[in-house]
């Protein structure tokens, strides 16, 4: 007879689950980083009296982070990209690890889990092991990409253990709300609130001057203590440390108190019926998405606000010493000169978000249709186009509205900073970026209505990495024909900038044909 | 359904369907799991398209799904909901994406089910879901309805009432095309049954007719020694028993009775071959049960 290890049994269980993301998030962080470590050279940073200056720019400091040491690659790219990579492992950890903790349960397949001789926290622990597992893969893909570009092995340690302990603590953020809702989309969101206030209080504390304690209160600003490759503060890991330990406690605490199946907070299982919006796939498509509105329009409207607030800032410096603005087009802006270019040159960050929130607008679909709930809707007279179109025409309204809550909340924003910008400039800005947004959407649909599993890995992840693309490319140098693949650099940095109609008018008309492509097939394929 | 085939990859679903429901006729449709019920019904709706045959629902190719679903109602083995739409609001949905509903009938569906409308569908059982679907498809009252196993997870006092509804639906004229696997359902529903084994339709017959092909047994107590009927025509088996002989037919008795005519028979007992031991003889045997007329 077998000895039985049921617990290595759901711990290699969830590694399955969690190895397509995981795959995804390493060979990102190896190309950025070992992209920015090829192309540094410590000369022309060294030299460059405007490029030391950039740095002391509080809305510098606020987009990439706080620069401690950038004469040597590490350093310069610890500030480059760390923040980006932080902020990418930590979206990794709390996608997986509501996944395999609250959507497999939510799901009904704990209970053959639980049915099987382990405890409740072996269950739990199981998965925590295997999610921890993936975090030191992380880790040790960051400290392999510092060595193998030629960086000492102390600071790139201490960096690594940084980046692991860092998704480890998301890990536990997204154990505990999903000991907290019952449903994974609550325990995503709320997870991924916590990060979006973690980057937040990032800008804040990087962008003032005598805000540096407050990088203590967010798990980005700890990594930033650790100052890798310039002081290399390995105190600053305390916090990282003993956190994750800490909330894994709290989650084996919670868990223990909950039933299978619901969270401690427990939403009623009876409710008042609302009848008005299921009268036709569109309002019902509608209704299914407004619950997110709220969620994604708050955390817009605050990052909306944060970039409007720091445009003062930047542009005080600019007009200082205009030598900075041909340096900062080497970082992906232009036309830094005016508020408005930089508000302009800011909202394509935000545009990122709104693509994000639109591929997940269409994935969503895919969530019904491998749970089956599609094949009553599709026994009904209701077509397959009918659908997808209801999904597709709400999931652009509520993009809409979330670039209406990035307009307001920058106009907000440099209001209160005295800055001069029109709501109208605000709303001009963002609405530049729509045909972005199209495209995505559109790419979203055409690929679901297709091949449906690859809805986010290719709508999604491209939305991601061209993005990166358009940042990274001028860096570090790339080939134009190689940048230019990217949308964002179809987009003029308008108002003050000429609308790229061109680009506007391509890129509409390009999202719009994938749609139809997306709407077409959908009838045609099996619904799977 | 004409030479309906349906192939996932290498794998034959489905293979070369060729079947006739008529109108108001109650259907059975059986097989052992995986033989292509479920793959012959998401065929019908439209929701996978074949690889290669046609089927048409009153007249109308199923291809055209806007136009077919105006006349049915389907009912999956097991109803998925959006978890956070209260029964009322699944039902509501559901009216709305079809058109037609008695509110009447579905009012007193809800009752006749026992069903808890105020509830999410995320608290609901296997059970309820399902009624959730019963009483969305028979409230409409469509000319056809596909059912996939749909009173599984109901209990059976809930299993009677969806049985009532049936009778009622076929009292009405609707026609229904019932994939089960629960025998004592199909023998009281419906007149004709189609058994499907790996994706081959191997027998479509009326229930009556099904018994009459199959095996059954007769007993026969004789006063003395028994007659010798090893090589009489349509004897399958013969065993010894402390009064006679337990017969196992396999065709038409008549030879029997010829045989024992003059034999001095004290009691004579027959049997026929449950539905149970029909279906397990053509879900079991590779080969499909063996009829003594045929040739092989």
């Amino acid at each position: 007879m077998t000895t039985i290890h049921p617990e290595l049994a759901v711990a290699r269980l969830a590694a399955r689950e969690i190895r397509n993301g995981l795959i995804a998030l390493v060979v990102a962080a190896v190309l950025m980083l070992a992209a920015v470590l090829g192309s540094f050279s410590a000369t022309d940073i060294a030299t460059s009296e405007s490029f030391a200056k950039l740095l002391e720019n509080p809305a510098v400091r606020a987009l990439y982070g706080m620069p401690f040491d950038t004469t040597n690659a590490g350093g310069f790219a610890v500030w480059r990209f760390g923040t980006i990579l932080c902020v990418l492992a930590g979206l990794w950890a709390l996608m997986a690890t509501t996944r395999v903790l609250r959507g497999e349960e939510e799901a009904g397949r704990w209970d053959l889990l639980l049915t099987a001789p382990v405890t409740r926290d072996g269950v739990l622990l199981s998965h925590v092991k295997a999610l921890g597992g993936g975090s030191v893969v992380v880790g040790l893909a960051v400290f392999g990409s510092f060595v193998a570009g030629g960086e000492p092995a102390g600071p790139a340690a201490l960096y690594a253990l940084g980046v692991t302990f860092l998704t480890l603590t998301f890990v536990s953020v997204g154990a505990v709300t999903s000991q907290l809702f019952g449903s994974r989309r609550r325990a995503a969101g709320t997870a991924g609130a916590v990060l979006g206030i973690s980057y937040l209080i990032r800008m804040v504390a990087d962008a003032t001057a005598d805000g540096a304690w407050l990088r203590w209160a967010s798990p980005l600003g700890w990594v930033e203590n650790l100052e890798a490759f310039a002081s290399n503060n390995a105190l600053a890991l305390v916090p990282l440390v003993i956190t994750p330990p800490i909330l894994f406690a709290v989650a084996v605490a919670l868990d223990r108190r909950r039933d299978t199946d619901e969270g401690i907070i427990r939403d009623s299982g009876t409710s008042t019926a609302r009848l008005r919006l299921l009268r036709s796939p569109l309002g019902f498509a509608w209704r299914e998405r407004i619950g997110g509105l709220l969620g994604w329009g708050l955390g817009l409207l605050a990052f909306g606000f944060v970039l409007g607030a720091i445009t003062k800032a930047f542009v005080d410096f600019i007009a200082a010493d205009p030598d900075v603005a041909n340096l900062t087009a080497d970082f992906g802006f232009t036309s830094l000169t005016t508020p408005i270019g930089f508000v302009a040159s800011v909202d394509a960050i935000s545009i990122a978000v709104v693509c994000v929130y639109a591929v997940m607008g269409i994935a969503r679909l895919w969530e019904d249709e491998q749970s089956d709930r599609l094949d009553l809707a599709f026994a009904a007279r209701v077509t397959r186009a009918a659908w997808l179109g209801a999904g597709a025409v709400t999931t652009a309204a509520v993009a809409t509205l979330l670039m209406v809550a990035i307009g307001v909340g920058t106009w907000v924003g440099v209001a209160v900073t005295g800055v001069d910008i029109t709501f109208v400039e605000s709303m001009g800005a963002i609405a530049n970026l729509g045909p972005i947004v199209v495209l995505f959407l559109g790419l979203a649909v055409m690929i679901y209505g297709t091949i449906p599993k690859w809805t986010v890995a290719i709508a999604g992840g491209g939305a991601g990495a061209l993005f990166l693309l358009s940042f990274l490319g001028p860096a570090i140098d790339l080939p134009d024909w190689i940048t230019n693949i990217s949308p964002w650099q179809h987009v003029a940095v308008a108002p003050p900038d000429p609308v790229n109609w061109t680009g506007f008018i391509v890129m509409s008309v390009l999202g719009l044909a994938f749609a139809a492509v997306g709407l077409v097939g959908y009838s045609r394929r099996d619904l799977q | 359904m004409d030479g309906l085939t349906k192939r996932f990859g290498s794998v034959v679903a489905l293979n070369d369907l060729t079947l006739d429901v008529a109108e108001g006729e109650v259907f059975g449709f059986l097989g052992p799991n995986g033989a292509g019920k479920s793959t012959t019904l998401r065929l019908l709706l439209g929701l996978i398209k074949p690889t290669a045959g046609r089927a048409e629902i009153k007249g109308i190719d199923v291809a055209r799904t806007t136009e077919v679903h105006a006349h049915l109602s389907y009912v999956p083995g097991d109803v998925s909901l959006w978890p956070r739409l209260t029964g009322e609001e699944c039902l509501e949905l559901f009216a709305r994406l079809q058109g037609g509903v008695d509110e009447t009938y579905r009012s007193e569906l809800v009752e006749r089910f026992e069903l808890d409308l105020s509830k999410r569908a995320r608290t609901y059982s296997k059970g309820n879901r399902q009624k959730v679907a019963l009483v969305a498809a028979f409230a409409r009252r469509p000319d056809v309805l596909l059912l996939d196993e749909p009173t599984s997870g109901l209990d059976p006092l809930m299993e009677q009432e969806f049985r009532r509804c049936v009778h009622e639906a076929s009292e009405r004229g609707q026609t229904i095309f019932l994939s089960s696997h629960i025998l004592s359902e199909v023998e009281e529903l419906c007149a004709r049954v189609g058994i499907l084994r790996a994706g081959n339709l191997v027998e479509v017959s009326s229930v009556d007719a099904l018994r009459q092909m199959h095996t059954s047994e007769l007993e026969i107590d004789f006063h003395g020694e028994p007659p010798d009927l090893d090589h009489v025509d349509g004897v399958g088996s013969v065993e010894r028993t402390p009064n006679g002989l337990r017969v196992k037919l396999s065709g038409s008795p008549r030879g029997t009775l010829a045989a024992i005519r003059d034999a001095d028979v004290t009691a004579l007992r027959s049997q026929e071959a449950s539905l149970e031991e029909i279906f397990l003889a053509y879900y079991g045997d590779t080969d499909g049960p063996r009829h003594d007329d045929d040739p092989s």
